[in-house]
């Protein structure tokens, strides 16, 4: 199908994206327009307008301070090539190199799957693992969201209608820390069944880690009881008993292809490897 | 056949609306296989139907429209892209390569092309500008291409005749890449 009737608008800065994001009753961003652009050809959404900030060159910027910032209008392609991300974000490219195909990633942005948070796709988690914070611009004023906050659930974010999220950075990686990011698809390119982000690290005696599993429904959501387990574990292997009653947690609800059954076992599994892999990765 | 241009009875005014309600337009210069093309296009004319309907290069083919079957892949800047994930607006200012452009009409065909003959590549042939531009971005590349990156590659676009053998048989051979011997491995289940 074709989109229905709007206007689009090249924003020339970020001042001029969020005045026309306020200026009109339903104005969309358009970045990569990976997600956006199948929603208008199918006609789930016909906003009025669409204020393309794919050429705007304040979002177009990668900065190592030694956080890693990744402005909005950065594709995934340009971010998993970057050798400094490669070194020390290894996740994060490992991510996206499970997102879609070549073609969808070389103009697919980092920001614009964050601030869409499908809830199969893979960045919330990963922006949530590695403790990412969000940057939202407004006409009004700039605020800074953790990843935690940002995330409302299904395909809704704590970003208001007049804000654009102009950054996200990554957190310099925390010494000792291991990672994996492991997921199901029916095929490869396809949006995950199930899928997990996990990060740990030694923290004083003790285990600090982030297990956020995805793909199950509501978007990344940390699976706190292997968390507390982890804190004190002696070695990687989860016992069978604590990873049912996690499991037992979960909601998901069958779709045309997986049932929620397989869904959970699908997550148990992976979390069982994730959590191996990662503590596998600790020094 | 009857003239209708000297009929006397007034003219009759269409009752529906025009198809398409009038949108912003915008003026682009976009350089095409080379060539610089200007146009005034709407705002929601998909960089797919832009090529087809409005430059006349219609080996940019419609499948999905929604980026899953790669039908309408072009290059962008050397880089395949969706041409139906993308408004014809967009490309204002950019280089667009199609189907097209990979050889001249009276010229030899691009070695991919040369390589989806010898090794009958497509039958159809509805997909095959979507491989062949995907594809020829990966000859193109500067790092060394593997075959794991061609397969990567392969998965981006939906054939439904060939069972994708001959086309990895004729990509493989463009690419100078030599198949390892044979080994049998579990069927892998991870995405």
């Amino acid at each position: 199908m074709k989109p229905n009737p709007f206007d689009y608008v090249r924003a020339t800065s970020v001042d001029h994206a969020v005045e026309l994001l306020s200026s009109a009753g339903d104005a969309r961003l358009l970045a990569g327009g990976q997600s956006l652009m199948p929603v208008l050809n199918l006609r789930l959404g016909a906003p009025e307008l669409v204020v393309d900030i794919s050429r705007v060159d304040e979002l177009r910027s990668l900065k190592l301070t030694p956080n890693l910032r990744i402005g909005a209008a950065m594709t995934q392609t340009e971010v998993a090539n970057h050798p400094d991300v490669n070194d020390r974000w290894p996740m994060l490219v490992a991510a996206i190199e499970q997102i879609g195909h070549p073609q969808i990633r070389n103009r697919g942005t980092v920001c614009g799957s964050l601030a869409h948070n499908d809830p199969q796709a893979e960045l919330p988690a990963v922006a949530v693992a590695l403790e990412a914070i969000v940057i939202a611009r407004s006409a009004q004023r700039e605020r800074s969201v953790t990843a935690d906050e940002f995330f409302q659930g299904t395909f809704t974010t704590s970003l208001e209608a007049d804000e654009l999220m102009t950054a996200v950075e990554f957190p310099e990686p925390m010494p000792g820390q291991g990672w994996s990011f492991r997921e199901f698809s029916r095929q490869p390119g396809d949006f995950a069944t199930a899928g997990v982000a996990a990060v740990l690290r030694p923290d004083a005696g003790s285990v600090k880690s982030r297990v956020v599993v995805f793909g199950l429904g509501n978007g990344p959501t940390r699976a706190t009881l292997i968390e507390d387990v982890l804190s004190d574990a002696a070695g990687p292997d989860l016992e069978q008993s604590v990873v049912e009653r996690w499991a037992a947690t979960l909601d998901p609800s069958d779709d045309a292809h997986t049932s929620a059954r397989s869904k959970v076992q699908h997550a148990q599994r992976l979390v069982i490897e994730a959590v191996a892999e990662a503590w596998g990765r600790m020094p | 056949m009857t003239d209708t241009t000297n009929q006397t009875s007034p003219a009759r005014r269409a009752l529906a609306p025009p198809v398409a309600e009038p949108t912003a337009r915008h003026e682009i210069a976009v350089e095409i296989n080379g060539e610089t093309i200007e146009a005034e296009v709407e705002s929601r004319l998909l960089l797919t139907d832009f090529l087809r309907d409005r430059v006349r290069l219609t080996g940019t083919h419609i499948g999905c429209e929604q980026g899953s079957c790669g039908a309408c892949t072009v290059l962008l800047d050397d880089l395949p892209v969706r041409s139906c994930l993308m408004l014809a607006p967009q490309v204002d200012g950019r280089s667009i390569r199609t189907v097209e452009g990979l050889a001249a009409p009276d010229a030899a065909l691009s070695p991919m092309q040369q390589a989806f003959c010898d090794h009958h590549g497509l039958q159809c042939g509805f997909c095959t500008p979507g491989f062949l531009m995907t594809l020829t971005s990966l000859a193109e590349r500067e790092t060394p291409v593997t075959l794991d990156d061609l397969d990567h590659h392969l998965d981006s676009s939906f054939c439904r005749c060939t069972g994708y053998v001959n086309i990895r048989a004729a990509a493989r051979h463009a690419l100078g890449l030599v198949e390892p011997q044979l080994v049998t491995e579990p069927m892998q289940g991870e995405g």
